[in-house]
């Protein structure tokens, strides 16, 4: 059996005992087979000594089972680390930050305890994972939709407090944005109530997000200062229609106005679905559409064209330009999508033209136009999470094909947040593109162009492979950590990163002579003494341990 | 829910049986002290195949020769494990065997782990021009049985299916993996997807 650091074999075995009078015998796993399904299937340190893996695992199946898990911890000082579902790959999975932690696995807890379709908002526990929200939703034909990742096979709770995203309207796809009202085991044991929940009876613990007094929901994200085992959600009710249009522009400058009239269009919600740039002259298609492209292989292209990608810089040159417009292949193609009632959205579509029109040459054209809801049936047609209905069908992407030789083992998402403009992209593309050439990582085509999740930003997401060589990995992991900087030097951040490069992101972090460091470092002695919980998560170290870690 | 449930029934007793006869066919076979120490084959609850592949639709035929009912899916998990085999690992039970794509098993395996299973044996099956070359990751004796009964057979997706039908879980002995044939295939050529097939199991 494993033992967590500086935890002697009698005191674990009391723990584990303690843990066990807690949750059942049955629910303490112990054996290195069990543990071993806590280990990230996308370890950038895959059959390295350096993986960071747990000791041992218990899965509580409620709220007072975790407040007993984490007292007995303090009496102890075991290392906890709490997981909803642990379905993040690519930025850590459910492997603790550091090793020798025992994961707390909350997936048993996985009750709806309301879905409210009068006010369009849900409560539920972390273990309920998308799919689970949405079955719930169907079954009872109400009229509201989720918003999911995807896969869709994670934790609402899970994803929203590692601030994760989705592909529906503006107002939903941040994940942790459309939360509203949580219920927090702190690590002495004590149990929060956050926003109008705060009220014994409240009535709107879901209605109203921030109380009155300090809003303290974010610091329980991307962090170790409790366990969530309640959250609230808004959804979207059900719209009535969707409308999938694109806009077609045929000249690299286009690429600033594009994403200047896309910002004001979205920041009005004249448009609100997820906006999806493509470059079709530059073989990069919209997210949407790279599940389709990876299962039935790219589309066809003429060897003049691939001639000409071969000579680009940073997605350009005159002849790519030119062989555009004689072929009428786009260079930039905005795909927008439209909800809610038929005759809002066409005449929102009506507006979205009239504005883009001001770029000379803008072609406009309808892709679907859908009463919904959809028919299930016809739903795999579609990038589902689009329509908020969760799959597993991201993972075509990662198979071996005659177009995808060589597939890797997995990745590691390095995801700087940068500004929503034109500039930014190819500025973005500039610095990391040299870079990536100078650590010899292959993370770029010709161009590459960013996700548009959030509102008012851009993620710049590029996509480390894993592989099954640790020479190979340890310099992709190095490569990833200079990345992170040059970025930081830049005034990037990422928005979310694994374990294992969460040092050299917070490090970016650094103004004030890290003066963030230093409040999360104040709160954790304060809250958390014994530093049981969750210890480096996000890089925020308990006092006994800080400074040891790399 | 219990999930160290772990049904044993009639059927498994059936499968263990054919397997006795592919072993002895193949003239190889489990070793004396191997045989000696020889846990009950796993009781397989559900085949599933990916029915877009020639290879995974002979499986599947080897199957239900051998009175195994299977499940046909194309490429998305998503219907097969929401529909069949979540319901079955939520009750406890659902020991799964198949013949799909390496991303698909990936998918299972990920969502097998919300219940506490494991993928106890995987034989991976890539595909070049000039045919299939295999590569097993088991415990003992499921290692040599593997290579003794795919090592360049023509027939391997009825001589896999035959073998994950008399799978046994041996929990306290090491898993490695090795080519059961020489590799004599270029990975980067692949001229279709590769394959795979697995037993996942408590």
């Amino acid at each position: 059996m494993k033992l967590p650091p500086g935890v002697k074999p009698k005191e674990f075995s009391s723990a584990l005992a303690e843990f066990e009078q807690a949750v059942g015998k049955q629910w303490v796993f112990t054996s290195d087979e069990d543990v071993d399904l806590y280990r990230d299937a996308y370890s950038p340190f895959l059959h390295e000594a350096e993986e960071r893996v747990a000791s041992a695992a218990v899965a509580p199946s409620s709220t007072e089972e975790v407040q007993q898990i984490v007292r007995t911890a303090n009496r102890y000082r075991i290392p906890l680390y709490a997981i909803s579902t642990g379905k993040n790959l690519g930025y850590g999975g459910s492997a603790p930050a550091y090793s020798g932690c025992v994961v707390v696995d909350l997936k048993r807890m996985n009750r709806i305890l309301e879905v409210n379709e009068a006010n369009a908002f849900a409560l539920v526990e972390p273990g309920v994972s998308y799919f689970d929200l949405y079955h719930h939703i169907r079954q009872r034909n109400l009229k509201v939709w989720i918003d999911c990742p995807d896969p869709g096979w994670g934790s609402v709770v899970g994803n929203a407090i590692d601030r994760g995203g989705g592909y529906t309207s503006a107002n939903y796809r941040n994940h942790f944005d459309s939360h509203c009202g949580m219920e927090v085991v702190l690590p002495n044991g004590e149990l929060l109530r956050t926003g109008m929940g705060a009220i014994p009876n409240a009535k709107t613990w879901q209605q109203y997000k921030s109380g009155c007094g300090p809003w303290i929901d974010g610091i329980f994200s991307q962090s170790n200062f409790g366990i969530v085992t309640k959250m609230g959600f808004w959804l979207m009710p059900q719209p009535e229609a969707y409308l999938r249009c694109t806009v077609s522009l045929s000249h690299y400058r286009d690429l600033g106005p594009l994403v200047e009239t896309l910002n004001y269009l979205e920041n009005a919600r004249i448009t609100s679905g997820f906006p999806d740039i493509a470059s079709p002259l530059n073989g990069y298609p919209p997210i949407g559409q790279i599940q389709l492209l990876f299962e039935n292989g790219p589309p066809t292209m003429t060897e003049e064209h691939k001639k000409l990608l071969g000579e680009v810089k940073l997605g350009y040159s005159g002849e790519l330009e030119a062989y555009g417009l004689k072929a009428g292949i786009a260079y930039w193609e905005l795909w927008l999508s439209f909800h809610g009632p038929m005759e809002v959205i066409e005449a929102q579509w009506q507006a979205a033209q009239r504005h883009f029109a001001k770029i000379d040459g803008a072609r406009f054209r309808i892709v679907d136009r859908l009463s919904l809801p959809i028919d299930p049936a016809k739903a795999e047609q579609y990038h589902e999470p689009e329509f908020g209905i969760p799959s597993l069908r991201a993972f075509s992407i990662g198979a071996r094909t005659p177009w995808n030789p060589t597939p890797s083992k997995g990745h590691m998402w390095f995801s700087p947040i940068i500004p929503r403009t034109g500039e930014a992209i190819i500025e973005a593309n500039r610095v990391f593109s040299e870079a990536a050439r100078d650590l010899g990582m292959p993370l770029f085509g010709t161009f590459t162009l960013p996700a548009c999740f959030w509102e008012r930003s851009f993620i710049f997401i590029l996509a480390t492979p894993v592989t099954e060589d640790p020479a190979t990995n340890k310099r992709y992991r190095e490569g990833f950590q200079k990345l992170i900087e040059i970025g930081g030097q830049h005034g990037w951040g990422e928005y979310r990163t694994a374990p294992v490069f969460q040092k050299a992101v917070m490090d970016v972090y650094s103004f004030n002579d890290h003066a963030l460091r230093r409040f999360h470092e104040t709160l954790k002695d304060a809250i958390d003494p014994n530093g049981v919980l969750s210890p480096g998560r996000y890089d925020i170290w308990p006092k006994h341990l800080r400074g040891t870690q790399s | 829910m219990d999930r160290r449930t772990f049904c044993l029934g009639s059927a498994a007793a059936a499968v263990c049986c054919h397997a006795e006869g592919v072993f002895a066919a193949t003239g190889t076979g489990a070793t004396g002290a191997a045989t000696a120490s020889r846990s009950p084959a796993i009781a397989l609850d559900e085949i599933v195949f990916d029915s877009r592949y020639a290879e995974c639709r002979s499986f599947a035929a080897a199957a239900r020769r051998s009175g195994h009912q299977t499940i046909a899916f194309e490429g998305d998990v998503t219907p097969l494990w929401h529909d069949m085999l979540r319901p079955l690992w939520a009750a406890g039970r659902g020991s799964v065997a198949g013949m799909t794509t390496p991303s698909s098993l990936f998918c299972l395996e990920q969502m097998a782990k919300d219940h506490w299973r494991h993928v106890v044996i995987r034989i991976d099956h890539r595909r070049s021009l000039i045919g299939f070359s295999h590569r097993v990751t088991a415990t003992e004796p499921m290692l040599s049985r593997t290579f003794a009964a795919l090592n360049r057979r023509q027939d391997w997706p009825e001589r896999v299916m035959e073998l994950l039908g008399s799978c046994e879980r041996a929990k306290d002995r090491p898993c490695s993996s090795g080519p059961v044939s020489d590799d004599l295939l270029d990975p980067s050529v692949a001229s279709g997807a590769d394959l795979v097939s697995w037993v996942i199991s408590a």
